[in-house]
């Protein structure tokens, strides 16, 4: 049955080749599509974990729900130092975080200031190249201010002059705080531009009277080591301390949603560009069993039952699928072999890719293979595919041979 | 005498164009014995093809019976009613009798391969049919390469290779020329002789109802002569008695389709 149904597949070559070059290039442009997606997401939730401040943050219990100026870690240098010695942990890094408004003379912008070590904080995040004019925190000044680009536009502020720092302290009352703006960042991303700003973690704790208090500890991972596996040492560690600890994702739901969602739609367009493609098989296929109606009738006539008639044209699909996924696959595999190895700079074309206000840190999108998705793309054009002949299938072993015989006639 | 092989009981089929309900088949009755040469003669529209259908279970009668091999056809599923034909019921249709994309061989082979015979046994069942028909030398030819007469043989080598009981042949001979059909009547006339099989032709040609020893005439839908009835049945059942059992590697078949090849082709 093999035999007859590959020597009808190439009765009609031209037909035959056109459906499998339309099966063949949409499953290879799907299968190039998944591995440059599943190669940013690789990079987005790195980024994410980077904009995050760590693959796993402690804060003050109920802080994530309600991340309030005054929920503090109050003894935040015993906190650091009991986490930093935690076997799984890479790096750790104490973080004061103070949403309030930065005041020039001219305008004001709502920004989350940032109190941070510098030197801790660029394992986790390398801020400092994304300066546009100053440096990042670098200098002597003692209460020294990076903003991002636009609210430096906003504020229409210069290099060196001051700023006034307006938030909530902890016992509740506004307090104000100078200081010098001795940094300009430009990330691309448009929120990180507007609302970002860092000092040191010293100036903020004196600008604001916070003593050691703290509100945030960022922890990175061993290598090896899960941020899964980390925060379930880290919640042992931290267990009756009032304290929460959390990875990345759930510090950022959001974020972990918009990638799904965009996951999702990724899926959904190969989905429908299948569809649209398969529509077109099952016209190729109602096609072949009204042409050879008259042969299928004999074929009914000498003894093939309906199962076996319809099994034919569910061989002469599946041998079609089977060559058409692998020449897709040969396609996509090509494709991931220059993409990987060249990448696809985005930056010359003008381009950043950004989810939820987070870019990515590197504008060359490059391909990366995940099998389960490959295996999942090819198991469903292979049904899809399979499924397309289904209908025209069940036609061909309806056919009454006395019937069929005569179609003609 | 032996039981009927076929036997057709008040057979009628109708069939509903548009308003209108048309008898193709009006009460036939008809038995055949194992081992007869029958022709249904009559002209286009007489109802032969529609009798032929109804006892190759390629159709269902309205009403009446058909028994074959003492199997009531009228009951059985699609699926059932293929595997009947597919084990006892040989095929030789007008035209498009092959499968386009098989060789000679191929094709002979096809009803074996249904049935699951082992590799080594149809190929010899396989080179044996094809040498009782005479197409050796062309076993390796698509129907396309072959000429009207050959495509007939190759049939016919198709319809006894799995050795059923009953070869029933829709106008075998009607895309023929006139010594064409000769040698291919000489040879279906020979398989019945030499191994009994039991051939109903449908044909309103004349060769074919000379070489056959029953003529079953029909018009309108009905069965208006049966000629030779009686003494076809006396000597098909005497004829089985010393009929081999299969056709052998050199049989007057084989040298009857051997010596019209030339013709045929």
């Amino acid at each position: 049955m093999i035999k007859v149904a590959w020597r009808n597949l190439w009765r009609n070559r031209a037909r035959t080749s056109i459906s499998m070059a339309a099966i063949a290039l949409t499953f290879g442009v799907w299968l190039c599509t998944l591995s440059m997606n599943d190669y940013v997401y690789g990079q987005m939730e790195h980024a994410a974990a980077q904009h995050a401040g760590g693959a796993v943050l402690v804060q003050a219990d109920g802080y994530q729900l309600r991340p309030v100026n005054d929920r503090v870690i109050r003894d935040g240098d015993r906190s650091f130092a009991a986490l930093g010695v935690l076997p799984e942990v890479q790096t750790a890094s104490s973080r004061v975080l103070l949403s309030g408004l930065v005041s020039a003379a001219t305008a004001s912008v709502a920004v989350q200031l940032s109190g941070i070590e510098p030197g801790a904080d660029k394992a986790f995040r390398d801020l400092g190249r994304y300066v546009q004019s100053g440096s990042f925190l670098a200098g002597g000044d003692e209460a020294p201010i990076v903003l991002g680009s636009k609210a430096v536009r906003d504020l229409d502020l210069e290099l060196g002059e001051r700023v006034v720092f307006t938030a909530t302290g902890l016992d509740g009352d506004i307090q104000r705080a100078l200081f010098r703006l001795s940094g300009v960042l430009h990330t691309g991303s448009s929120d990180t531009d507007e609302t970002a700003a860092f000092t040191t973690l010293a100036a903020a704790q004196r600008a604001f009277g916070l003593g050691h208090a703290i509100h945030q500890i960022g922890l990175m991972p061993r290598e090896g080591v899960s941020r899964h596996a980390l925060v379930e040492s880290v919640r042992r560690s931290i267990g009756g301390q009032g304290l929460e600890a959390l990875t990345w994702d759930q510090a950022m739901p959001d974020l972990v949603g918009l990638i799904e969602m965009d996951k999702q739609q990724g899926a959904m367009l190969g989905v429908v560009l299948f569809l649209v493609v398969l529509i077109s098989i099952v016209n190729t296929f109602m096609m072949v069993v009204m042409e050879r109606v008259r042969e299928l009738g004999l074929l009914s006539a000498i003894g093939l039952g309906p199962g076996r008639m319809a099994g034919l044209l569910l061989y002469e699909t599946g041998l079609l699928a089977l060559i058409s996924t692998a020449v897709g696959g040969g396609i996509g595999l090509a494709v991931h072999a220059y993409v990987g190895t060249y990448g696809i700079d985005l930056a010359a074309m003008g381009e950043t890719i950004e989810i939820g206000g987070i870019a990515l840190t590197d504008s060359v999108i490059r391909s990366k293979i995940d099998p389960a998705s490959w295996l999942g793309a090819t198991l469903s054009v292979f049904l899809m595919v399979l499924l397309s002949a289904a209908y025209p299938a069940f036609k061909a072993s309806r056919l009454a041979p006395a019937r069929a015989m005569r179609f003609y006639e | 005498m032996n039981d009927p092989i076929i036997d057709v009981r008040d057979a009628v089929r109708a069939y509903r164009q548009g308003d209108v309900d048309v008898l193709a088949l009006r009460g036939a009755s008809l038995s055949i014995h194992p081992g007869e040469f029958t022709c249904l003669a009559g002209p286009s529209g007489s109802g032969k093809t529609t009798l032929l259908n109804l006892i190759g279970c390629l159709d269902q009668p309205t009403s009446g019976s058909v028994k074959v091999s003492g199997q009531d056809v009228t009951v059985l599923s699609r699926t059932q009613a293929a595997a009947f034909r597919l084990n006892h019921i040989g095929f030789v249709f007008q035209a498009y009798n092959l499968v386009p994309v098989l060789t000679a061989y191929e094709n002979a082979e096809f009803i074996l391969l249904l049935q699951g015979v082992p590799e080594k046994q149809r190929r010899q069942e396989v080179e044996r049919v094809l040498a009782a028909v005479g197409l050796e030398r062309e076993r390796d030819r698509k129907p396309h390469q072959l000429s009207g007469g050959q495509q007939q043989r190759v049939a016919v080598a198709r319809a006894i290779a799995s050795k059923p009981k009953i070869v029933l042949a829709d106008e075998p001979t009607a895309n023929l020329d006139s010594d064409t059909s000769a040698s291919l009547l000489d040879l279906m006339w020979s398989l019945n002789q030499e191994f009994g099989i039991t051939f109903l032709l449908s044909s309103h040609d004349a060769q074919v109802m000379q070489r056959a020893r029953r003529v079953v005439r029909m018009d309108s839908g009905r069965i208006v002569t049966d000629a030779g009835a009686a003494e076809s049945a006396a000597l098909s059942s005497a004829a089985l008695s010393s009929a081999a059992p299969s056709p052998p590697a050199q049989s007057s078949a084989q040298t009857s389709a051997s010596a019209a090849r030339s013709s045929a082709a």
